[in-house]
């Protein structure tokens, strides 16, 4: 038999501004919440993915090797993983691949970033570089500058609203403030958010997920040997991704990612499922825009109704599917490379209705979006209760 | 041609200059925007690359690209990275010109919030002695 491949562990740190912990702490820190639930030990797994998308954050020149020693992996097999903000989903995808390939019965991936040891100027001119630097970066675009032209776009196109664009951020901080791993627990009013500092018009404050430190961690393995492991494995059912132009310009669309679309015709096709069946998503929120259109992309909605249905709650836990309910990359925040990884992991918490005050009730099939830089790299991933 | 005079493209340079960017520079000083075009396969490229990436040819000609432009998406950059801090605000913009080609610069010239679909010129203009951009202008 054709082994499923299961998610057996998960965990995360804290997400926030966290000062005195470097990326071996965070890695820990989430790693050690993985083992709170967990039957076996750290010398049950037998290789690691660490997941970290820039070294000038931290500072650490490859730095994969301190989280593999600070975790207790050192001899084991390891690759560190890198593609920009969608780091954390290709750690996922490369364990999925060398446990289906035999190379290892049981995977642990570890995606980290600490980003606030560096200014936010900083910060921004080397997210700035993740755009072409010879054609495109040389005008000072910035990351929130790319989604921002997208937005405009959207706007011009479908008669989207900065009400709708901010719509998307107040769901993230309602969400956040239920989330105790949050980088922001605090609740933001639609008039606050429309009213917000711009940073890359049209696009806030509210509009920009956030600078921060953190980890989260998986352990994959495949279904015949889960229940040494734990007694509620989450399937990963299906797994797409997709690329798109270095140049934002060379795009023949701006409204909508297709690399995106492409991930999410493969993923739907490999689990046999459509839209109509995820009953929870979490999607790459790095900006409210983004949201609007991964929610077109996926299918939830139809191209042009992503706004109205923000702004209508439709994306709220009891709407029409529930989107980013732990606070998504604007609220619970936004450590580059562990966010792909802490979707999958609040995905299973979901499927296995530990996600407490934001629990969607009854949730049997879940789907996580990651998009790195403006949709360079994609990975949909749909996963469900075994 | 001596480094002294190498032109450069844009007001930051993150890489080493190489050939195809310098000789688009260089078009650029001469009010020319070009654009390349693969012998064997006519894919065309704007920016100019060094290859054709469909059939791997290395046999390619220029060719001057007019400047009228249709502006497809823009941003105005209110918080800007580290290197372009004391240029914020500034518009950037993403522009088509003819056979579907496209590019990113900046907008400027523009007095209110710019309207996507708006006719625009790209134009070369040096900014210093050893660096020139492209820019937008309202047509
Ligand atoms: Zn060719």
């Amino acid at each position: 038999m054709d082994d499923d491949i299961v998610i057996v562990g998960g965990g995360q740190s804290k997400f926030g501004k966290r000062k005195g912990l470097g990326i071996r702490e965070l890695a820990f820190e989430a790693v050690s919440d993985l083992m709170n639930d967990f039957n076996m030990g750290i010398e049950d797994i037998d290789a690691s993915v660490i997941g970290i998308a820039g070294e000038e954050f931290s500072g650490q020149g490859a730095p994969a090797a301190v989280v593999v020693d600070e975790i207790g992996m050192v001899g084991k097999p390891t690759i560190r993983v890198e593609s920009a903000c969608a780091t954390g989903s290709a750690g996922i995808k490369t364990a999925y691949g060398w446990i289906k390939a035999g190379f290892y019965d049981t995977v642990m991936v570890v995606g980290v970033e600490k980003m606030t040891s560096v200014s936010s100027a900083r910060a921004t001119e080397l997210m700035a570089r993740a755009g072409d630097v010879r054609w495109e970066s040389p005008y000072g675009c910035s990351f929130p500058g790319y989604y921002a032209i997208m937005a405009s776009a959207h706007m011009k196109e479908y008669g989207t609203t900065k009400e709708m664009l901010s719509s998307v951020g107040v769901k993230a901080h309602h969400y956040g403030s239920l989330n105790p791993k949050a980088h922001i627990q605090k609740e933001v009013s639609l008039e606050e958010a429309v009213n917000s500092i711009p940073i890359a018009y049209p696009l806030n404050l509210y509009d920009c997920s956030l600078i921060s430190d953190g980890a989260a961690a998986v352990v994959l393995t495949k279904a015949s040997l889960a229940k040494k492991y734990t007694d509620s494995p989450v399937r990963i059912k299906g797994v797409g991704s997709g690329s798109d132009t270095m140049e934002i310009a060379h795009r023949k669309s701006l409204t909508s990612l297709s690399g995106a679309k492409e991930a999410a015709r493969r993923a739907y096709k490999m689990a046999g499922v459509t839209a109509k069946d995820i009953d929870v998503a979490e999607v790459h929120d790095c900006f409210t825009i983004a949201e609007i259109i991964a929610t077109e992309d996926l299918g939830f909605f139809e191209p042009g109704q992503g706004g109205p249905a923000a702004l209508d709650g439709q994306t709220y836990i009891g709407g029409k599917i529930p989107i980013n309910v732990d606070g998504g990359l604007k609220s619970k925040g936004h450590p580059l490379g562990a966010t792909g990884v802490s979707q999958a992991n609040e995905i299973r918490n979901q499927l296995l209705g530990k996600s407490y005050n934001r629990q969607v009730e009854g949730a049997k099939i879940g789907l996580s979006h990651n998009v790195g830089q403006s949709g360079q790299f994609v990975n949909v991933m749909i996963y469900d209760r075994v | 041609m001596s480094s002294q005079e190498t032109m450069k493209f844009g007001y930051v340079t993150y890489e080493e200059v190489v050939p195809i960017a310098s000789e688009f520079a260089k078009y650029l000083e001469e009010g020319k925007i070009m654009g390349n075009r693969c012998k064997k396969c006519d894919t065309k490229f704007l920016p100019p690359r060094s290859g054709c990436n469909k059939c791997f040819s290395t046999d390619m000609e220029y060719f001057e690209v007019k400047p009228e432009a249709t502006l497809r998406g823009f941003t105005v950059i209110h918080f800007a990275p580290e290197s372009f801090s004391d240029k914020a605000p500034y518009i950037v913009a993403v522009g088509e010109l003819e056979n579907g080609l496209s590019v990113l610069a900046h907008l400027v010239g523009v007095t209110s919030m710019p309207d996507v679909g708006m006719k625009m010129k790209l134009v070369p203009q040096k900014i210093s002695k050893d660096r020139i951009v492209y820019k937008f202008t309202k047509a």
